[in-house]
């Protein structure tokens, strides 16, 4: 009896012991947010200097002159690439130029925006690269990314952002009702991501010039370069191409993605539609026509007189903030004061798009490539799809079609526009 | 002579009867002797946090208590102790863990007694998340630790059989990774379940 009392005991003691017990649950939540970036208006001009070849590890936007290849690396500069064999092309140099996000080039010049500058580089030797010529606060903000930046004239600093993997770690009640997406009021991350694509086609730019994107910032038409911001124009004179100046500036409404010289035409994308500038006084371009869409990312690309616009639906936490809108519009420009809407293909989510002799090629961000035949407008066919890649820009040249995506560099021999080869791939560094 | 011939015969008939039986049936003893199981049902007792938002943390905090069910199946490996699987069921409010454990089981004194025996033992194992429902595609529920050792009585029932009374200790751990955002902007949230609790359990034991 004596035994089994203190056997109770125990019992009893442990139970009360154990009564202690607490659940603890723990949420973990990553996402990915901002944080600000200051530059400085000396640290911004005392950059330009040439470096060995760095890994790609942002690239942005692409530019092509004749056997180089010129990769963006998103605000940080640019990787110069010899691509004299597109089988196996040969990284040279780096140019680190802060806040730099569009090429332009035309003989020995490379033209390139610095945050607020506008800048001019002897490129003649790609191992020594020498700043010539630096036009100062020409832009005051941009948005790159999803993400915008602006330049303060009080104390004379660029305030950007950047993105940033943040991780929240807290105890929470282990009865939640629904483990959905709890917002727990710490800051949500940036809305808006839309990838400020830079697709790229065959621009009809003089063969001293190189080529760029459809939806590049930058045109270079005869002397003068046409860099667009989020609001306006502006342009740049170079007939004598190493002292650029800055003529004028066109103001163009808001939301402007992209431009594409077509003949005696400039083609911008906007977020709302397509604007048509004339041309013919290469000094004081005139508004001829706008064909409005949903709001959408769109690049432009334009080729015999039929001009191809991609609708990318915004980014959005909400998804029902913002009309989704994933297609290819193919209008009739004939006459370019009143452009006709032919057909709308749907698409996954376009980013920016090529077009070479009715080769049409679109990026599809992480849906891969797809290639297309565009010989009868009204009835575009599929040919391929490259799905295990990320692709946001392209440039169809002499039946070398250069890509770039998140993951890197891919080039293409699309001389049978049924089977394309892959040449070379230049890969993203991943980060450890 | 006549009756202790018809004793002897007897005697032979019967011990080579048991023989045969004893033969045909040692399997049958064997599991007999040997086979254990122990099948409990109860409550598992515990409290947490009731934490509705970061700004206010020091809400009560709340009891909760649970339904759980479990079967240990096991073979005497020495003695009085047993090695062998235990599956169950434990109700939480919002997840159902099916743990799936390897467990020993040892009974203190000696089992032909009537009297009231002590026993211990511990499963140590994998709780599965097979009965959850995602509540979309973009959620995942994992299953993760599920330990519990414990100690109880077992009282006789007359016949083979004992009734158990236990108490123990249970961890069951899990989590839920779901993820919400976009392609450009990820936004996961991973929620580790560790749920601490006390086992008041009752049952059968043969």
């Amino acid at each position: 009896m004596k035994k089994f009392l203190s056997k109770t005991l125990l019992m009893v003691a442990l139970a009360t012991a154990f009564v202690s017990c607490k659940d603890n649950c723990v949420q973990t939540v990553t996402y990915r947010g901002t944080e600000s970036v200051r530059v400085t208006l000396s640290e911004l001009r005392t950059s330009i200097k040439t470096l060995p070849a760095q890994d790609l590890e942002n690239p942005g936007k692409i530019y092509v002159k004749d056997n180089y290849l010129f990769i963006n690396e998103v605000k940080k500069g640019i990787h110069v690439i010899d691509n004299s064999n597109p089988s196996s092309p040969r990284a040279i140099s780096f140019i680190p130029i802060l806040g730099n996000v569009d090429i332009a080039v035309k003989g020995n010049i490379l033209y390139a925006d610095s945050y607020t500058d506008f800048i001019a580089l002897d490129i003649s030797n790609p191992n020594a690269v020498k700043e010539v010529s630096r036009t100062n606060l020409v832009f005051t903000n941009g948005q790159v990314e999803g993400l915008w930046w602006n330049y303060n004239p009080n104390d004379q600093t660029i305030n950007d952002s950047r993105y940033r993997m943040y991780t929240t770690t807290q105890e929470v009640a282990c009865d939640q009702p629904n483990p959905q997406s709890v917002n727990w009021g710490w800051g949500f991350p940036t809305a808006f991501a839309s990838f400020d694509s830079r697709s790229a086609s065959a621009s009809p730019s003089p063969k001293t010039s190189g080529v760029g994107g459809s939806s590049a910032r930058f045109a270079i038409v005869n002397d003068r370069i046409y860099a667009v911001t989020q609001n306006d124009m502006k342009l740049f004179n170079i007939k004598s191409p190493t002292q650029p100046t800055f003529e004028s500036s066109v103001a163009l409404g808001f939301g402007i993605e992209t431009i594409f010289p077509y003949k005696e035409k400039l083609f911008l994308g906007t977020t709302t539609g397509v604007q048509i500038w004339d041309n013919k006084n290469p000094q004081k371009p005139t508004f001829l026509s706008r064909l409005e869409h949903v709001r959408a990312c769109d690049p432009v690309v334009v080729e015999n007189d039929i001009a191809y616009v991609t609708l990318r639906s915004v980014d959005n936490f909400t998804p029902c903030g913002v009309a989704i809108a994933n297609q290819l519009e193919v209008i009739d420009v004939v006459d370019p004061a009143s452009p006709k809407r032919l057909k709308i293909y749907p698409m996954e989510s376009p980013y920016g798009l090529g077009i070479d002799n009715k080769k049409l090629f679109i990026c599809e961000g992480t849906k891969g490539l797809k290639t297309f035949d565009a010989n009868n407008v009204l009835d575009i066919k599929q040919l391929q799809h490259f799905k295990d890649i990320n692709a946001f820009d392209v440039i169809p040249l002499n039946n070398t079609l250069m890509m770039i995506g998140k993951d890197g560099l891919y080039q293409y021999d699309y001389s049978n526009p049924n089977s394309l080869k892959l040449l070379s791939k230049i890969a993203v560094k991943v980060k450890s | 002579m006549k009756k202790i011939l018809t004793l002897f015969l007897s005697l032979v008939c019967t011990l080579t009867y048991a023989q045969e039986q004893k033969k045909q049936s040692s399997f049958k003893n064997f599991v007999k002797e040997n086979y254990v199981n122990f099948t409990e049902f109860g409550g598992l007792f515990g409290k947490s946090y009731h934490i509705t938002n970061i700004s206010n943390y020091n809400l009560p905090v709340k009891a909760s208590t649970n339904f759980t069910i479990q079967t240990y199946n096991g073979v005497k490996v020495y003695r009085n102790l047993s090695v062998g699987a235990t599956v169950g069921v434990d109700w939480f409010n919002n997840y159902q863990v099916i743990p799936l454990s390897l467990g020993i089981r040892n009974t203190f004194g000696n089992l032909r007694t009537k009297k009231v025996k002590t026993f211990a033992g511990i499963d140590a194992g994998y709780g599965f998340m097979w009965l959850n429902d995602k509540v979309s595609d973009n959620q995942e529920i994992n299953g993760g630790l599920a330990l519990s050792p414990t100690i109880g009585l077992l009282i006789p029932t007359g016949g083979n059989a004992n009734f158990i009374l236990s108490i123990g200790y249970k961890r069951n751990a899990f989590n839920t990774k779901t993820e919400t955002g976009t392609e450009n902007n990820p936004y996961t949230t991973i929620t580790d379940y560790n749920l601490n609790r006390m086992s008041v359990r009752l049952g059968v034991n043969f």
